[in-house]
């Protein structure tokens, strides 16, 4: 988040109806000058649906939507402005380049439809196809791109007006690995440079994290959670989205002692694994333990500790620098990676330490 | 960046689209003037029927003439399974079957489909002619016969014309689409399960396409109950008459019978209709065979030298239902007394002389070109605003419209004369139009829209939305967005709509037949006028003049990159 921290775009209340469905239910989140904000979540979880409101290209059915403090919309008060006269950018998933024009046309485009001057045209259009690195495309067809250039072009046409807010719809994603990774890159750089305020829609978690000042986990039409990228994935506030951003490796567990907010938990599959941690769930409870694979010390031999649970290899396989294993451990399943200086075979014993510190509890 | 103009919240643009009561008015102008266009002249002729009292009477009980001309338009009709049949086996051996010199071939079939009627059937009439056909002439003198073997002015005559010239082109024209966008891979998976080529084609491509079959048959049928040129031309003369000669022949009573050709018509329209409902739930239901693959995976099925028959045996097809009939017409123009090459001078140029030296001809040649072109014209930008209104807009009761802008696909071009006739006849603001070309362009604007509506919305369909949304985002409104992307981008359909809009405008001779006076004669009338009054070597120049133009727009078009054959 930069200075002054000025909201640029202000959501409250929105809500989008499709027939019966509830596709966005009732959201509320700011996005400030500057700012990166990522809605993360399942495919059908409403954020493209949230995008395109804000956008202008979908009408809300309830709820408001500020830009630069101008309502733009607000079915309740008859008030939408459409997509032509919002002044945000929007890169699609399919980047939607005009076949019919250029690489120049396509971006001069949105100044044409501002009647800026011919020289200015010009000029902008050289200087955005520049920072996207189109620079010798700019005369080349539209349909003669690869994809990676195609994404550039949707980029440079979004950002050539100097938009209030730039759009991202999941605009990596049909990027081969390597591509995706070199465009995260440049587009963390521009953003960086030009200061741009953009609103990301991604179900990539890895984009989220790594591009984002704050994300907003989304699931059936709810905002789940709202927080800085290591909030999200160290203080999750749902199994939901613990569960969704990182890995988890959960085990069946039940609540033996409390005291206030402490509590004593028991894995239900092994019951001498012994965990002392913090949880709201009453005694008694069963509770899911939840439990990043980072935060597990993997030993050679059976458990020396109550917060250790004891694992068979069930299945490896060679990863060059590591073997990824598959080991059954307390009634589970669990991926793990394992160093190769430990002796591992499949039948082997191994012992898992969970950080007592580490886990979470959520009810069942 | 707010100097670049985004406006603030103020009263919505009316074409922004968005505007709830926008949309409502919006809505409300597309359906009006639908309705005014395609609704009236048919609201027009159900009303004309009840006017005169004794119409209805007429045509139930007393007139033998209409039953009968129900009865043989239904009997012609009924070649539409044949057509499909033998249009869907040419079709598939031309695509699936490497044969050489395919592309002439279909293109052939096309040029088939696109000349005039009457040109054709004049050549037909030069060759198969009871008395003076040549090649009765020639069999009777070859084997000493006392009678003439073929007969022109007969059943067999209007089924062999319509057949060769008209009904299996068009069979090939449109089934050709269903069966190249068929996934090849449904084949393959058939062969990899065991099954021979043969087996493959009865058990899996038949079942799959015999939607498109059906589809094409029911079309036929339609056609076929409209038609009018062959039969005015072979069977009047043979007291065949089908309803829509029947009612040319009414019209033209002295004095004109038009209540009873209003009633036979709202009989023929209400059948119509029905049969177009059936046609529209059908393709509706079953249009899964043709919107799979792309057509690159279909396998080509090589037979070998065989390939070099197939190919002759084509060639002699197409030299048969084309050039030969041409190549008669041609001769037609230019010989003393047709068929007789013994004269002291058989050729000469006085029909030619005669029909230029007609004060009606070179208006009918400007007619003819500004009802094509005018038609084409307009036609291309009202389908492709009304396509884009009902396909990507949001405007009011779209539904609706729709509906009425794929109404005059079952209205025969006759019926939309007569009530076009009427509607300016007794309109008094409308009068003024009587005689003018603006109205004959007017009818085959509205006889072409339910084709080039839905070749358009078809197009439309294929534009992806956000090249749309993006333009939007961009800040251009809707207009603009349509004028700059979605036009741009619909330019090989538009093209391909113009050329089919002015080849019907040239071809066409029912829809205009009515509505044409002296000052708007165009070609196509010109020569039924010719051919009606015996002059059938006049009528054969400017036949030759017609089908020419034809070809050349054709041709033309293909030039430009056109793909004849992929329009649909």
């Amino acid at each position: 988040m930069s200075d002054g921290n000025s909201v640029l775009l202000s959501v409250r209340g929105l809500l989008k109806r499709y027939g019966e469905t509830v596709a966005v239910d009732r959201i509320d989140f700011d996005l400030f000058q500057g700012e990166v904000l990522t809605l993360l979540g399942h495919s059908g979880c409403g954020k493209s649906t949230t995008l395109r409101m804000a956008a202008g290209l979908e009408e809300p059915d309830g709820g408001e939507i500020q830009l630069r403090g101008k309502i733009v919309a607000a079915p309740e008060r008859g008030i939408f402005v459409p997509a032509e006269r919002r002044n945000v950018g929007l890169v699609f998933q399919s980047y939607a380049v005009w076949p019919h024009m250029t690489v120049g046309e396509n971006v001069a485009y949105p100044l044409q439809v501002r009647r800026l001057g011919r020289t200015e045209i010009e000029r902008r259009v050289k200087e955005i196809c520049d920072v996207v690195g189109l620079g010798q495309l700019v005369s080349r067809s539209a349909i003669a791109l690869s994809g990676g250039q195609q994404q550039r072009v949707a980029l440079a046409r979004a950002l050539v007006y100097e938009p209030d807010v730039l759009l991202l719809d999941e605009p990596f994603s049909n990027l081969d690995a390597k591509l995706r990774e070199e465009m995260r890159f440049q587009l963390h750089e521009l953003q960086v440079r030009l200061g741009t305020t953009i609103l990301y829609v991604t179900h990539d978690q890895i984009e989220a994290l790594s591009l984002s000042h704050r994300v907003a986990v989304m699931r059936d039409g709810i905002i789940e959670q709202v927080g800085v990228p290591l909030d999200i994935y160290e203080n999750p506030s749902s199994y939901f989205v613990q569960d969704f951003v990182g890995r988890t490796i959960v085990f069946d567990g039940e609540v033996i002692a409390r005291n206030g907010e402490s509590a004593t938990v028991r894995l239900v599959q092994a019951p001498s694994t012994i965990l002392e941690t913090t949880t709201s769930e009453p005694l008694s409870a069963r509770v899911k333990v939840a439990v990043r694979p980072e935060d597990i010390t993997v030993a050679d031999g059976h458990v020396a500790s109550v917060s250790a649970v004891e694992a068979t290899i069930l299945d490896l396989a060679y990863g060059g620098d590591h073997y990824d294993c598959m080991v059954a451990a307390a009634g589970a399943e669990v991926a793990l990676r394992l160093a190769k200086t430990l002796p591992v075979e499949p039948g082997a014993t191994l012992s898992l330490h969970l950080d007592p510190g580490k886990i979470k509890v959520w009810p069942s | 960046m707010a100097e670049l103009g985004v406006a603030d919240i103020g009263p919505r643009g009316w074409l922004g689209g968005r505007h709830k009561s926008s949309r409502l008015v919006w809505g409300l102008i597309l359906l009006a003037a639908a309705a005014t266009v395609t609704l009236g002249p048919i609201l027009v002729v159900i009303d004309g029927s009840f006017d005169d009292e004794g119409a209805w009477r007429s045509i139930i009980y007393e007139s033998g003439h209409a039953h009968s001309a129900l009865g043989y338009s239904v009997l012609f009709a009924a070649r539409a399974p044949f057509a499909a049949l033998t249009g869907f086996f040419i079709a598939w051996l031309l695509i699936r079957v490497p044969i050489p010199g395919r592309g002439f071939i279909e293109f052939m079939f096309w040029i088939a489909f696109f000349l005039p009627l009457i040109p054709v059937t004049l050549g037909w009439m030069l060759i198969l002619d009871d008395h003076n056909g040549l090649l009765n002439i020639w069999l009777k003198d070859w084997f000493a016969l006392e009678q003439s073997i073929f007969e022109v002015n007969s059943i067999a005559g209007i089924f062999w014309v319509h057949m060769t010239a008209s009904s299996v082109p068009v069979m090939i024209i449109l089934l050709g689409p269903a069966i190249r966008q068929m996934d090849g891979t449904l084949e393959d998976a058939g062969r990899i399960c065991g099954s021979g080529a043969l087996q493959v084609f009865r058990r899996i491509t038949l079942p799959l396409l015999v939607p498109a079959l059906l589809t094409g048959t029911i079309l036929g049928f339609i056609r076929g109950l409209e038609a009018f040129e062959v039969e005015q031309l072979l069977g009047a003369p043979a007291q065949i008459y089908v309803y829509s000669t029947h009612v040319y022949a009414l019209v033209n009573w002295e004095p004109p019978r038009l209540g009873e050709a209003m009633a036979l018509s709202t009989v023929v329209l209400f059948a119509l209709l029905v049969l177009a409902l059936i046609y529209q739930r059908y393709t509706a239901a079953h249009s899964y065979a043709t919107i799979t693959g792309s057509g690159l995976s279909l396998r080509q099925f090589s037979i070998g030298r065989w390939r070099w028959v197939l190919s002759a045996v084509f060639f002699l097809v197409i030299a048969v239902i084309v050039f030969v009939p041409m190549a008669f017409l041609v001769l037609g123009t230019s010989m003393t007394l047709f068929g007789f090459f013994d004269l002291d001078e058989p050729f000469t140029w006085e029909y030619w002389r005669i029909v230029v030296g007609d004060t009606n001809f070179v208006p009918a040649i400007i007619n003819t070109l500004i009802l094509g072109l005018g038609a084409a014209a307009i036609g291309v930008f009202v389908y492709a605003g009304l396509a884009y209104a009902i396909q990507r807009t949001r405007v009011a009761m779209r539904p609706a419209t729709d509906f009425l802008v794929w109404l005059p696909w079952c209205v025969p071009g006759i019926l939309l004369g007569v009530g076009l006739l009427t509607l300016v006849l007794f309109t008094p603001l409308l009068t003024p139009f009587y005689g003018s070309i603006g109205l004959l362009i007017f009818a085959i604007t509205v006889a072409q829209l339910p084709l080039g509506v839905s070749i358009m919305k078809n197009s439309i369909s294929q534009i992806g939305i956000e090249l749309e949304h993006a333009s939007q985002v961009c800040g251009a409104a809707r207009l603009q967005t349509f004028r700059r992307i979605v036009l741009p981008l619909m330019k090989p359909i538009l093209i391909s709509v113009f050329v089919l809009v002015a080849i019907a405008g040239i071809r066409d001779v029912s829809t205009v037949l009515l509505l044409a006076q002296p000052s708007s004669l165009p070609l196509s009338v010109l020569m039924l006028e010719y051919a009606n009054n015996g002059d059938v070597e006049m009528a054969a120049c400017v036949g030759v003049v017609t089908a020419a133009m034809v070809v050349i727009v054709a041709i033309v078009a293909r030039r430009f990159g056109l793909q004849i054959g992929q329009a649909r």
